[in-house]
This record gives structure tokens, sequence and C-alpha cells, in this order.
């Protein structure tokens, strides 16, 4: 059964997913160690790769300290949810995009990066500085393609091509509905087509 | 144009024990919350909660009804504008900053005694009886009273050439030792204000404002 909360806030998921916990949710909040062990292997390895793909720009923030405080933070929260092992994919990035969020805003009062001119442009644009001479389909090159795209089409992008969510895993995450994840993906798609590059 | 693939390769990585550990611990403590605030059990149900939300609801609407009587009440509770006072502005005279100062004061006016307001108010009837302008006065002699330092420097003769405007007000004024009280004593003093000069610089200014006042006026 899906209720739907339409029009309250971006953040906010709009389908909550009111279903009965699989057997694994079930036991991960009853803290089995076993349960959370499946759960970081199905979901630690993308998590990761999906916070690399938004560099801060700031040395002190990395991409495997955001994961930490993200899987602290989805077991002190897991009895707040609700759902099977595929769902908490979906709801585990979106905890990792907010603390990416809130430490980036953190980021942002405090920096204090030195730089001169000649790195100076290093540091506003790191992906487009390197990015275009790395080989097609690396890490790199990947990142550099979505440093073209809005915040929102980056992130579907990356949700949905780079790491292998699903629609509904993606809306979850982003706090968007799945029409949004839909219309965000094809406008990114046209977007990287128009920069020549041809995505499949 | 260039082809490529988004999709990255995911590695597979397995968790050390001591975060499995610490993950379970915050699992096993972890408690619902109800849209990020934390409700407590006693107000768990429905009926408990219902009567919280009327409890509450009270206690505002109380809250506006005394803040509305409080308004109400405010400008009824302000003092009305002195309709007499120790420094009443008669028609031709020049007024200084130190009476205007005096004026309005409303403290001054409630500590007269009633003699003092009777004097007051039959000075204001009969202004004949005014004292004679200071530069009219014959130079008689000037005979300070014992206390000096309270800068009523109020002759007898001149006190009897008032009338009775001092017989209340004079011997407050002589006793006095210069507070406020004597200011009654000294409206009236107008000889004060020829020989208010060495007055002033025996006591306060305060105390002998009225007299100085209508000395220097004249």
């Amino acid at each position: 059964m899906t209720k739907t909360v339409g029009g309250r806030s971006r953040d906010r998921p709009i389908s909550t997913v009111v279903a009965a916990d699989d057997q694994t949710i079930a036991q991960a909040k009853d803290g089995d160690h076993a349960a959370w062990r499946a759960l970081y292997t199905a979901h630690a390895g993308r998590l990761l790769v999906w916070l690399r793909m938004f560099p801060s720009g700031d040395a002190g923030i990395s991409a495997e300290d955001l994961a930490s405080e993200t899987w602290l933070t989805a077991a002190a929260k897991i009895a707040d949810f609700r759902g099977s092992t595929g769902e908490f994919g979906g709801w585990l990035f979106g905890i990792a995009r907010r603390q990416a969020r809130n430490a980036e805003r953190r980021s942002s009062r405090r920096r204090t990066s030195p730089a001169t001119t000649e790195t100076l442009d290093d540091l506003l644009h790191p992906l487009r500085a390197h990015g275009a001479d790395t080989a097609p389909d690396s890490d790199n090159w990947i990142a550099w393609l979505l440093s073209h795209l809005p915040a929102r089409e980056r992130e579907v992008v990356s949700c949905l091509d780079v790491v292998g969510l699903d629609v509904a895993s993606t809306a979850t995450a982003l706090g968007i509905n799945a029409s949004a994840v839909r219309v965000a993906h094809h406008r990114a798609l046209k977007k990287l087509r128009a920069l020549g590059v041809e995505v499949s | 144009m260039a082809h490529g693939r988004l999709r990255c390769e995911v590695p597979t990585l397995e968790p050390d024990d001591d975060l499995v550990d610490r993950l379970a611990a915050l699992a096993a403590a972890s408690r619902p919350t109800r849209g990020g605030v934390v409700v407590p059990i006693a107000f768990g149900s429905s009926a408990s909660r219902a009567v919280v939300i009327a409890a509450a609801i009270a206690a505002v609407t109380a809250g506006a009804a005394a803040a509305a009587t409080q308004l109400s009440h405010t400008r009824q509770d302000e003092p009305a504008p002195p309709g007499s006072s120790v420094g009443i502005q008669r028609p031709g005279e020049p007024t200084s900053g130190r009476e205007a100062h005096q004026t309005p004061s409303t403290h001054r006016s409630d500590r007269l005694s009633g003699a003092q307001v009777r004097d007051q108010a039959r000075d204001q009837e009969d202004p004949g009886t005014e004292a004679p302008p200071a530069a009219n006065i014959p130079a008689a002699p000037v005979q300070h009273t014992t206390d000096d330092a309270s800068g009523d420097t109020t002759s007898d003769s001149t006190r009897d050439s008032q009338g009775g405007d001092h017989d209340g007000s004079a011997s407050q004024g002589r006793t006095d030792d210069g507070d406020d009280t004597d200011s009654g004593g000294n409206n009236v003093d107008t000889g004060g204000g020829e020989d208010g000069s060495d007055s002033g610089t025996s006591s306060g200014d305060d105390q002998d404002s009225g007299g100085t006042q209508q000395g220097s006026s004249d």
C-alpha cells in the first residue's frame, strides 16, 4: 500500500511505503550483526561511489567520512524505517545526500583554502580542470560530465546511471517523486548529448 | 561524438567487526520518532493528545484575554494632566526653563497640604492680593530667620505684607532644610527673590526655585 503525501517539502519523501519489513530489516532493527553486515555489503560500495561523484572541493571532507557518518546515522534512525532491503538503499542515499549537504555548508562557512592564481581555477572547478583529458568510462571522466549538469539532474543521473538505483529508490533518496526523476533524467541526457557525448 | 558508459564499477565492501558492532548497538538502541519529534509515551494515545491540545488552547486563550485586559486598562491608569500645580503659569509671566520643568510635576502637587492648596486657590481667585513687584518693595531691614541654611530668607515684614498666605507654609518653609516641600512657601515668597541671591548659595537650587524665579521675572 502506498500513501502519497504531496506538496509538503522537497526534502520530504513524496511517497512513503508503509509495508512490513523484510527479514533482514527486522533483524537489523533488533541489532543483529549478520543483518547489518548484509546491508553494508549490499549498499556500501555504491554509496561510496555515489558520494565520490560530488567532490566538495574541501580536502577535509572525504567520501569515506561521509559514508561512515551516513551508516551511523542510518543505524541510529533505523526504527523509523519501514520497507525492504532494496528500499533501504534509497533511504540510505537520502541520509547521505543530507550529510553531504551539511558538510558542504560547514565547509563553505569555515573555508580557509589557501590558493594561488594558478590553482584557483582548479579549486573552483576541480573536475573541469582535469576531467576532459581523461579516458572515457573512467570515474574522473564521468564526474567531469556530471559537473556540466545542474545539481538536480546531476543527482538523478548519478543515482540512475552511475550506481544503478531504480527510479523509486532514486525518488526516495532525492526527496522528489518518480515523474520528476524521469523528467530530470531526460533533460540531463539531452544536455549530455549536446556536449557531444553519447551515453549508453 | 564520444561514446561512453556512465555506469561505474561498484566495489564490494566488507565491514570490519568494530563497525558492525557499533551499527548493531545503535540500531538496538534506536527508538521510533514521530516526524522527528520524540513523543512521550504518556501522550501516545489519542485521548491524552486531545487533553493536551485542549489544555494548550485554553492556556493560549487565557493568556490572550489577560493581555487584552491589561491593554484596555493601560489608558485608564495614566495620570491625569495636572489641573493645578505648584508653578501655575499666569498670563503675562515669562516662562523660564526651570519653571516649565516644575509646572507639570504632579508629585509636588500631591504633596501639598490642604492649607497650601487653599492658599493657591485663593491666589488664583484674587490676584489683587498678589504681592507687589519686588522692585516696589521698600527696602526693609532684612531679618533672616534662624535657619538661613534652609534658603528661606523671608523677612517678617515681607511675610506680614502677604497677609495670610504664609500662615501654613511659612513655618514649614523656615523649618524645612531645603527639600521639595517648602516650594509652596517659596512660591508665594515674592520678597525672597530680591535677596535670593544670598539664599541660593546657601542651599540647594530646588528649594528656592519658586522664589527666585518670581523675583527674576519681576
